[in-house]
């Protein structure tokens, strides 16, 4: 995939915010999950069709070493039960737009919390699609609720340096959108 | 013109010994002090003027004495102990105020405690001399980022004198930072035993700050004086120099990866340095700071992550080297590198898949956030660079402590991932509280046998302000209860619901403990505490503590110290050359004087 430009991927961000109008997640609900973020961020998740959005400016950090702060994240739950032979999940993306820094993070749990599977996906992307597939390292029981937390997540950024603008490590602005339109056992 | 020392010629600093206040590295304004800071200071500095008269000292002497930090300690717990924990030796009352005072424990002196073996997992320091001040000088760029006025200025002429003469008093300000003042920080003014040389990024090596050439001369240097392993070192290594894009091999991958294995096969090398967050957009020249914006770093989990472990595991394997991967994870060190690839998120991802491979986090993903009990799963982000960060990646994966405790136990240890606390420790040792939430959520999440206390020293300066607050923090009671420390610790790294240093922990053999001593004494040796000073990290590495211990009390560097320091063992116990400073702008007045400065560069 073209590496492209963070200016275009912010922009873009910026309109489908304001216009979003993406397809149903048919088939599959979802309630919200965790969010977090300072004050820098913003983040939105839509259960009714499966999107969700984070952005930030990056104004944290005083100094070169640290950038203290919380980055976005927010994610949509799904639970459904395993059957005999579930030993993986596929969770779908479309019309997936990310900067460089955020991820899709997919995890996998099981009864009281127990983790089954993590994997996540990188940015760069714009307007892709396609899957995350996890492979499950724990086997769930027939039955078994699984829930899959499907996040956007993003470190905290860095102010761009007061005396050199634009250095690496920092942009002014990063985000991430994406709308998931299932969630599959396998 | 003038020479220097027709002017007053500056004396030797006669700073605290343990200095908290804030400081820059020259880009950034200094906080404003807290409440707390000033008050520690204010403390301190009454105090030292008090007992140096008791001591009879002037201040520039006393303030290099192992009482000097026996005061030290007394500050912070006096302004910041309280429900969390507190420091040793001066935990009541002002120190020294009575018979047989605090100011005489050992444990602020320089000779290693009982069972203590001091392995800093994280030394640095640099060839000044090499290739790289012609052919990479974004690297100087770099050091006057982490130094600044430490360095000094470049040696010339200005105004009618000599300018240069860093604080450290080289003429050259890269040689404060260079092989002599290194050994000096080390293994004169500290009590550590053995050090580590870890690595710098850069390849090819010759143009790198500290070549593995130039590295395994110190390590010899190190060794053949003592006669015993006093040094060990680090490579560095880098999967993606020549990077033209996600998905294609990078261009010098082939030609880096021939390097490492012939390292392997040539050099006596003990672990592999990572930086995810060193970028190369440029063919593998690596630009000055702030022409080009690397964003090109790597993760774990990705192709080039992949590829590297791959790679290392393979020619570990062929070579019979230790499978050790230590990465930098946590400071952003905006403006050098892609700093979002400096979260910890993929260290639980990798650990779990290779777990053949010891992985060392270095600085547990820290990125100067306050230190606090961990907030739990639901409320942590993995991408961001913290602690917290750090152990929500191990636990995403079902690969923290939690899931690997014993049968009969109640605390675990990860299989092969390592806290590292260089930087960490630093930072949050001048707050009790912050100190205890540190070692505390790392004990239970990561493992007590899995924290290793490296100083990022020569950074710092002289590392031992972080070995006299390890030895002396204390867990209150409120702490041992939030994370099951009953003796803080002190608790036995294998089950730290007993005792180390009782030796009615060690009358019987222990149920669930295969080796547990039976003799009846005391073992400090297994106690957490000296798990975290280097016994972890020895293991780690397959080094046997005693047996170095053996050798290093009749080595040279031994003889050398002991005719280095003054009054050895006592409260007045000194070393006379200490550095005793913090270099870099400590207010907003200091770091605008230094900016507009004619030859100030960011």
């Amino acid at each position: 995939m073209k590496r492209i430009g963070i200016p275009l991927v912010a922009v873009a961000l910026a309109a489908a915010v304001v216009s979003a109008n993406p397809a149903h997640a048919a088939g599959t609900s979802y309630s919200a999950g965790p969010a977090n973020g300072d004050a820098s961020t913003y983040h939105q998740v839509d259960t009714g069709d499966g999107t969700i959005t984070i952005f930030q400016h990056n104004t944290r950090q005083a100094g070169t070493v640290h950038c203290v702060g919380e980055g976005p994240r927010a994610t949509l739950a799904n639970t459904q039960p395993a059957t005999a032979d579930t030993s993986a999940v596929k969770v779908a993306y479309t019309d997936a737009i990310l900067t460089d820094a955020p991820v899709i993070d997919v995890l996998v749990t099981g009864d009281n919390g127990r983790v089954l599977g993590h994997r996540a996906a990188f940015g760069p992307m714009y307007y892709d699609s396609g899957n995350v597939t996890v492979p499950l390292f724990a086997k769930p029981r027939a039955g078994e609720a699984v829930r899959t937390l499907i996040g956007l997540q993003m470190h905290a950024g860095c102010l761009p340096m007061p005396f050199v603008l634009g250095v690496p490590g920092s942009r002014f602005l990063e985000g991430a959108r994406a709308t998931f339109p299932s969630v599959t056992l396998s | 013109m003038k020479l220097p020392w027709n002017e007053s010629w500056p004396d030797i600093p006669e700073d605290v010994a343990i200095d908290v206040m804030p400081t820059s590295n020259g880009e950034y304004v200094p906080k404003p002090p807290t409440h707390k800071q000033l008050a520690i200071m204010a403390l301190q500095d009454q105090e030292i003027e008090r007992q140096r008269r008791r001591f009879n000292m002037d201040r520039r002497s006393f303030v290099r004495t192992a009482a000097a930090y026996g005061i030290g300690l007394w500050a912070i717990n006096a302004v910041t102990a309280g429900r969390w924990g507190s420091y040793a030796y001066a935990a009541d009352g002002r120190p020294g105020d009575a018979p047989g005072a605090e100011l005489e424990n050992p444990g602020i002196q320089l000779a290693n405690l009982p069972g203590e073996f001091i392995l800093d997992t994280q030394g640095h320091h640099l060839d000044a001399n090499g290739r790289w001040r012609l052919e990479n000088p974004g690297f100087e760029e770099f050091l006057k980022l982490w130094t600044s006025s430490a360095m000094g200025s470049m040696p010339g002429v200005d105004k009618g004198g000599f300018k240069g003469f860093g604080p450290g008093g080289e003429i050259d300000p890269m040689q404060n930072l260079g092989r002599y003042h290194y050994f000096k920080e080390m293994f004169l003014d500290s009590s550590t035993t053995v050090s580590l040389l870890t690595a710098l990024p850069n390849l090819p090596d010759e143009t790198n700050i500290l070549p593995v050439a130039y590295a395994i001369e110190t390590a010899g240097l190190a060794n053949h004086l003592s006669q015993s392993q006093r040094c060990f070192i680090h490579a560095f290594a880098q999967p993606n120099r020549g990077y033209i894009g996600p998905h294609a091999t990078p261009l010098h991958q082939a030609e880096d990866f021939q390097w490492m294995e012939d390292t392997a096969k040539n050099v006596d090398i003990h672990g592999w340095k990572l930086y995810c967050g060193w970028g190369d957009c440029t063919g593998g020249t690596p630009p000055p700071l702030g022409s080009s914006p690397p964003m090109n770093g790597w993760w774990f989990d990705d192709d080039m992550g992949m590829a590297i472990v791959e790679h290392i595991d393979r020619i570990c394997d062929k070579y019979n080297r230790p499978k050790v991967i230590c990465t930098h994870k946590g400071l952003a060190f905006n403006g050098t590198f892609d700093s979002d690839k400096f979260s910890p998120r993929d260290m639980g991802v990798v650990g779990r898949q290779y777990p053949q491979i010891k992985f060392y986090t270095y600085h547990c993903g820290y990125d100067g956030e306050y230190m606090a009990a961990y907030p739990g799963d639901e409320v942590v982000n993995s991408s961001n660079r913290s602690v917290d960060a750090f152990i929500k990646s191990l636990r995403e994966n079902a690969w923290d402590a939690t899931k690997f405790v014993p049968h009969g136990l109640e605390h675990g240890n990860t299989v092969n991932m390592y806290a590292e606390l260089g930087s960490v420790w630093w930072n949050c040792m001048n707050d009790v509280d912050q100190a205890v939430h540190l070692l505390g959520k790392l004990i239970t999440y990561v493992g007590a046998q899995r924290i290793v206390l490296g100083t990022d020293c020569i950074w710092y300066g002289n590392p031992q302000p972080q070995f006299v607050t390890m030895r002396a923090l204390q867990f209150s009671n409120e702490a041992k209860e939030l994370y099951n420390l009953p003796h803080g610790l002190d608790g036995d790294r294998w089950d730290p619901r007993r005792n180390a240093l009782s030796a009615g922990s060690y009358r019987h053999a222990h149920p669930d403990v295969t080796g547990w001593p039976t003799d009846g004494r005391a073992h400090p040796e297994r106690s957490i505490r000296n798990g975290i000073l280097g016994r972890n990290a020895a293991k780690a590495y397959g080094i046997d503590p005693d047996a170095h211990r053996g050798l290093i009390k009749a080595d040279q560097v031994e003889t050398m110290r002991q005719a280095y320091i003054l009054n050895a063992g006592t409260a007045r116990e000194q070393a006379s050359f200490r550095s005793n400073q913090m270099v870099g702008p400590r207010t907003r007045r200091e770091f605008f004087r230094m900016v507009t400065a004619p030859d100030y560069q960011p």
